[in-house]
């Protein structure tokens, strides 16, 4: 079993013992990598009733088979917990040159139980691995933490995955930072990391990664490469993904304003076209990439000279437009903020921009903003509630911190029809009422609001679709997204390479020259079917049901004011029907329960016997039962 | 808005090739989408056609999409669409998004 390193860790941070174990081969055939070996460990190892900042939560990293040899775009890990704003399946991919140094070091991942009784780090270093004092680095920002370890060990190319204050004071949108850019961005799993007192992770390897093919995965490499730098992957290369501004906003699917509207007046501001002149000071790659897609913002005036962050679109309209602000120094800034003290763009942004909405309705009073002028569009007001967002500071920030799901539960007085998410997890930056199969995706994503799940925005904004509409049909389209995709997690490579491959039969070929195993696209594509299965079952444990795949009340109540789409709405019975057809697509339940049947034909035997339990107590509290 | 032309806004390379961010055409009659095409490629060269169009003169929806009041073409049934005075359109970058 090539490409694999065929063993991975169990540190247990408690009792500080770390065991390494070796990678069963049927794991490596029937969930491959990434996603799926994430999707397996929190099934194994988190039942029910586990809390997410219990110590006998998990904190799973994974590579993929591919990272660690010259397959482009492969350089990628995710990390994974039971997450503490959801309470369901949490993780989030990352990119940069972790992946393919952990791999190096000849390690697939690395899996933490416990908690440490003090601040502490893991240094692997090839097949030396010791969990190290972090005592002087509690507090220290993200690119304080790398440096640090850097300068500690003398070797300026160790890679740090780091948390930030915000994931050691339990921020639930703390996220975990490589690379400086590079972000496990959703579902809090910095906060995981934090409630294990674990402030980092460090690598350095110098091993080679085995292929069982190099002669034909060069080749192919090569070939994939050339298509990387060619026409499909411009719009990545040269105006990065915040070219999505004005598309957006001429589409009416832009969130301004907490998603109360779906254009913005002063888009042309803040676009990506405005961006490149005035702010782009480089385009960074992530390790074995061909693409370079990382568009690095400079502010070169004004009071946040200096300031320098990483640029993607949903940073830039969470942060921007969804808070009603215009000002790119400010979002620069914000987006710094978030970086360095370690918390979700995406998440932080809708968050403020719900106390925002709140502020301006009377909901939220001056002493319960802290005092500040909390109004859309203010943004020293943004940034200020951002730093309290990450510190944990005085009522506002407390509040915040918790996600926006819980603030506006505790908050109550109706705001919580303002907080727009999914399962806890804040929404993404594309329209609920005018990009409906992507609300679809969004809402049925096994971890929250979430459009990285399936990609089915891409149907309504390719329009092959009517956008502004629902029906039976677009379940499946959903379905076949994230089957996709959860192969694309699973290998893992970069989402902004799938353009390149002709079908899922060249990813299968990719798989089987690096590994030696075969596999076709069908095969493949089971597989992926299967590890969607899998943590959905995950999900259903932990209480999932139907309820939970439901966009905000804004998508149903409320008409969209914008020219280009006035008066978009979903309609509660277009989105049952289509919620009814992603079920049947599924061969799930009309509750979002996956069948016995199902689990079987996808060789889930054990995950078939547990979930029977909860169809069971399920249908039980429909008819009353006791 | 006049009904004698078509206002044409272009956003990423668009703007970069046509030097405009907005631009009203003349237009007398209603159009295909493919002669609508050709028009503007005579106006900002070759290149233009090449960024909408694929090899075998399909819409190449990985590259670019065109927004026709408000609606996106499709680019499997682009043949259906024509293009009229009074209309608005955009040319665009396809949208991108997940890394």
């Amino acid at each position: 079993m090539k490409g694999y390193a065929g063993k991975y860790l169990l540190v247990n941070l408690t009792s500080r013992k770390i065991v390494s174990k070796m990678l069963d081969e049927g794991m490596a055939v029937n969930f491959i990598g990434g996603y799926g070996f994430g999707a397996r460990t929190l099934y194994d190892y988190v039942p029910a009733g586990v809390e997410p900042f219990s110590p006998d939560n998990v904190l799973a990293f994974w590579t993929g088979p591919l990272a660690g040899t010259i397959a482009p775009v492969s350089s990628k890990y995710a990390v994974f917990a039971r997450s503490p704003l959801t309470g369901f399946f949490g993780f989030g991919i990352s990119s940069g040159g972790f992946a393919f140094e952990l791999k190096c070091a000849q390690w697939d991942g690395i899996i933490f139980t416990g908690r440490s009784d003090s601040p502490t780090y893991l240094f692997i270093d090839d097949e030396n691995v010791e969990l190290r004092d972090a005592s002087h680095l509690w507090g220290r920002t993200t690119w304080e933490t790398e440096q640090m370890i850097r300068e500690e060990l003398g070797d300026d190319t160790v890679r740090v995955a780091a948390i930030g204050p915000a994931g050691e004071r339990l921020v639930r949108i703390g996220n975990i930072t490589n690379d400086r850019n590079r972000q496990v961005g959703r579902t809090g799993m910095g906060a995981v990391m934090g409630s294990k007192n674990l402030k980092a992770v460090a690598v350095r390897g110098t091993r080679d990664v085995e292929v069982a093919d190099p002669d034909g995965l060069m080749k192919f490499s090569m070939e994939l490469n050339e298509r990387l730098q060619g026409p499909k992957t411009e719009k990545y290369r040269v105006y990065g993904t915040p070219a999505n501004i004005l598309i957006h906003n001429k589409l009416g699917c832009l969130p301004s304003y907490n998603f109360q509207r779906g254009t913005f007046e002063y888009a042309e501001e803040v676009s990506g076209e405005r961006m490149l002149k005035t702010h782009v000071r480089k385009i960074i790659a992530c390790t074995n990439c061909a693409i370079a897609c990382d568009h690095v913002n400079e502010v070169r005036e004004g009071p946040y000279a200096g300031t320098v962050a990483s640029m993607d679109y949903e940073s830039l309209n969470m942060l921007g437009p969804c808070c009603g602000v215009r000002d790119l120094n400010a979002i620069t800034k914000a987006v710094e903020i978030c970086d360095t003290l370690g918390v979700d763009t995406i998440s932080a942004g809708v968050i403020i921009a719900w106390a925002m909405e709140c502020y301006e309705k009377g909901i939220l009073s001056s002493e319960e903003v802290d005092g500040l002028d909390l109004r859309f569009g203010n943004s020293e007001a943004m940034l200020e509630a951002l730093k309290k967002l990450c510190l944990r500071e005085g009522k506002l920030g407390n509040l915040l911190a918790e996600g926006v799901k819980r603030a506006s539960e505790i908050v109550g007085r109706g705001s919580e029809k303002f907080a727009i998410h999914c399962k806890g997890l804040e929404w993404g930056a594309y329209s609920m009422r005018s990009l409906k199969t992507s609300t679809l995706g969004f809402a049925v994503s096994i971890r929250g609001a979430d459009y990285l799940r399936s990609g089915s925005y891409q149907v309504d904004v390719r329009g092959e679709v009517d956008r502004l509409k629902l029906d039976y049909s677009r379940g499946k389209i959903v379905c076949d997204g994230e089957n996709l995709y959860a192969i694309i997690d699973s290998l893992i490579i970069c989402k902004f390479a799938r353009g390149i491959f002709s079908s899922v039969d060249e990813l299968a070929k990719l798989y089987t020259l690096t590994t030696g195993i075969e596999m076709t696209g069908k095969q493949l594509l089971l597989a992926g079917e299967r590890i969607h299965n899998l943590a959905k079952c995950f999900n259903i444990r932990h209480g999932a049901s139907r309820k939970d795949d439901y966009p905000p009340p804004r998508a149903f109540e409320e008409e969209m004011p914008d020219d280009v789409v006035r008066g978009a709405k979903i309609t509660r019975e277009e989105y049952d029907e289509a919620l009814n057809g992603y079920y049947d697509a599924r061969g799930w339940t009309r509750e979002g329960i996956p069948t016995a049947e199902k689990l079987l034909q996808l060789g889930l035997e054990k995950e078939a016997e547990e979930i029977a339990k909860y169809q069971v107590s399920h249908e039980l509290k429909l008819t009353g039962a006791k | 808005m006049s009904n004698e032309g078509v206002e044409i806004e272009f956003t990423g390379p668009f703007r970069k090739l046509s030097g405009e961010r907005k631009i009203f055409l003349p237009l007398e009659h209603e159009v295909t989408l493919n002669e609508f095409i050709e028009i503007l490629s005579r106006k900002f060269g070759d290149e233009f056609r090449k960024r909408v169009l694929d090899e075998a003169g399909k819409l190449d929806a990985d590259r670019s999409i065109i927004i026709i009041n408000g609606r996106i073409v499709d680019s499997t049934k682009e043949t259906s669409y024509v293009v009229k005075p009074g209309d608005t359109v955009a040319f665009a970058l396809s949208l991108a998004g997940g890394g």
